[in-house]
């Protein structure tokens, strides 16, 4: 990267509460993240850490009972949280792309597979006559082989890959500038996933798109993304260089990550294991919501909330870092 | 594992099909295809290969959830493939299963207790009065305090309630426990937990386990022994550092060249065929078809010392292609 890369993304305390019959609670608890051009920022957190609700929140895609606020939600030069629900729309879905995990969920079971891309490309191009080439195009930039026969299949009579290649072949179509990503893979077995992630790749350098990528897999994200960002208990609790992150891991629960990694890979006579479960957010505990399962817990650990330390590019919520 | 365990469960030429749609019941699908595998005493077998294989299908019929349709099912010389549900229910107690999702597997308005004490009560395993304290005891076994028994499952994480699982499962003192991607839907911070948990467990009752995953990794840490699945057909069957330091199988090594530390994503970008009608079942895949597999599916053979793998050529591809 010669010049400053521009900023695709920009997000400054981003909270997402739902409201339940028996009281509210707060899933996404003041996230700031920034991601520019061409980076793939991979965001890793275990079910309930709120991962998924940050992405449903930056495209506006919460049901009626969840309310959202934050300081700053930029995406390139707009604000967005000042935008109308009609304004919004003319920026999802042609600036801003979704790719889900479950890919069958995204297509519209009565209409075939042209239709989909047709949706898609008319959005950025006027003339009807274009839109077949550029389909058959984008299907074979994701290695549909004989990509005319696809476009009249319906979407029951595709495999999970070949459904999940379709749905990336009209986010290449849509040539959005920020893409996010959760568990693409995670339904698909290992030599797909495989292909897809190379897919990934390929898309990110052809578009020079932003990234945000969901996902469970350390190890996943690792091969993928250029920075890493830990969630826990609807928190970021370490964000840095993917290499960074991984050769020394600041935050414990990124350590027992990795360590839980590690110990599967190379055989360990016996797993070290994250004592404890994750924590409830209709109750958080008090202090820092890791303090319960941390092996290094200190006393203040238990009242007060850390907040992040840690030079600029590799941070961590954690007093351990304080001194460093 | 050394070789001298002996088999526990063998499955010989086991078939399930299912019938394809209700228009045209003659056409049969093939969800196993002919797979012939032993369990031994007190191992670790896993069951790996891409969703839609036929591992939980097979799991399933071992335990005859599912009637096979061709084969048998050998236990202590006894083929429960053809035995009717009340001849079965002495053996059922022998065989256990824990399932992918835990909370699913549950009785919403049942208790901890009322769930682990169930199988005490069908199977008159003690006198009704012995029942708190078996409950109890299994609940410290499986990591767990006493106070759980009144619990209800939605009060239950998904670790804890998994542990319940296996508890559940290890009630009746079975002799094979199949776990089907039974750490697969938990939390990535818990999952090292439960695996300690049944390593502890298979070692503490000398049980044998049926593992099926997808995950290579935690497959090569827990099993000792290793089969590959391909569209209903067991492809490859060994030792599993044999198999991850020698795979034979051409699917078994597309498999194995996901796991490598500098694969990163795949650029090649093959297409994924749909299985080869006739002849080997990867066939429309392999990188090394010849005309014989488009023929014939090949037969397990013999490549090392307890090695089987199903392939018209492996002997030629040599050590790693």
């Amino acid at each position: 990267m010669t010049s400053e890369p521009k900023s695709v993304l920009e997000i400054r305390d981003l909270r997402t509460r739902f409201d339940l019959h028996e009281g509210s609670i707060e899933v996404v608890r003041g996230v700031d993240l920034s991601i520019v051009e061409g980076e793939m920022l991979g965001l890793i957190g275990e079910s309930g850490s709120g991962k998924t609700v940050t992405g449903l929140s930056i495209l506006r895609l919460l049901p009626p009972n969840a309310h959202l606020s934050s300081a700053v939600l930029r995406f390139a030069d707009t604000e967005l949280q000042g935008l109308s629900d009609r304004q919004f729309q003319s920026l999802r879905g042609r600036r801003l792309a979704m790719i889900f995990q479950n890919p069958m969920g995204a297509f519209n079971p009565a209409k075939r597979v042209d239709w989909h891309l047709r949706e898609v490309i008319r959005t950025r191009e006027r003339s009807d006559a274009a839109w077949r080439e550029l389909a058959t195009t984008a299907l074979r930039t994701v290695g549909i082989p004989r990509p005319e026969r696809v476009l009249r299949l319906y979407p029951h009579q595709l495999s999970g890959g070949m459904a999940q290649r379709i749905l990336i072949a009209m986010v290449l179509a849509l040539e959005p500038d920020l893409v996010i990503a959760d568990e693409p893979t995670t339904n698909l077995d290992n030599i797909v996933e495989r292909q897809i992630l190379g897919l990934f790749r390929r898309l990110q350098t052809r578009l020079r798109a932003a990234f945000l990528f969901i996902t469970h897999d350390m190890t996943l994200a690792a091969a993928l993304c250029n920075r890493i960002a830990v969630m826990y208990a609807g928190k970021i609790v370490e964000i840095g260089p993917t290499r960074q992150v991984f050769e020394a891991p600041r935050h414990p629960y990124t350590q027992g990550l990795i360590a839980t990694a590690i110990a599967l890979k190379t055989r360990a006579a016996r797993l070290k294991e994250i004592a404890g479960d994750p924590p409830n957010l209709a109750n958080p505990p008090p202090g820092c919501p890791f303090s319960p399962r941390c092996a290094q817990v200190m006393e203040r650990c238990r009242a007060i909330e850390p907040p992040m330390f840690g030079p600029p590019q590799h941070q961590a919520r954690c007093f351990l870092g304080e001194s460093a | 594992m050394s070789t001298a365990a002996p088999t526990l469960v063998q499955l010989q030429n086991l078939s399930v099909s299912f019938s394809g749609r209700a228009s045209d019941p003659t056409r049969q699908f093939r969800a196993v295809d002919d797979v012939t595998v032993d369990i031994r005493g007190g191992e670790i077998l896993g069951l790996v290969g891409e969703s839609g294989s036929g591992k939980t299908t097979l799991a399933k019929a071992l335990l005859r959830l599912h009637r096979p349709s061709e084969g048998r099912i050998l236990f202590r010389g006894v083929d429960l493939a053809t035995l009717g549900e009340r001849a079965l229910r002495p053996y059922r107690r022998d065989l256990q299963m824990v399932f992918q999702d835990p909370l699913s597997s549950f009785n919403p308005r049942q208790t901890v207790a009322q769930a682990l004490s169930l199988p005490l009560r069908l199977h008159a395993i003690c006198p009704r009065d012995q029942i708190p304290r078996h409950v109890d005891g299994m609940l410290v076994r499986v990591g767990l305090s006493p106070a759980f028994g009144s619990r209800f499952p939605h009060e239950l994480s998904g670790g804890q309630l998994q542990r319940v699982a296996i508890g559940r499962a290890l009630t009746l003192s079975p002799h094979v426990l199949v776990a089907d991607e039974a750490v697969s839907k938990l939390d990535v911070s818990v999952r090292a937990q439960i695996l300690n948990l049944l390593v502890d467990v298979q070692t503490a009752h000398a049980l044998s386990i049926l593992f099926i995953t997808h995950d290579l990794h935690v497959a090569r840490y827990l099993c000792h022994r290793i089969g590959v699945m391909y569209f209903g057909k067991l492809v490859e069957l060994g030792p599993t550092e044999e198999i991850f330091t020698r795979p034979r199988h051409p699917y078994t090594r597309a498999l194995l060249g996901t796991l490598e530390e500098n694969a990163g994503p795949d650029d090649a970008d093959p297409i994924t065929a749909p299985p080869s009608a006739t002849g080997c079942r990867y066939g429309s895949r392999c990188p090394h078809t010849v005309r014989r597999c488009t023929e014939v599916h090949p037969a397990l053979e013999a490549s090392a010392e307890q090695h089987l793998v199903a392939c018209h050529r492996w002997h030629e591809l040599g050590e790693l292609a």
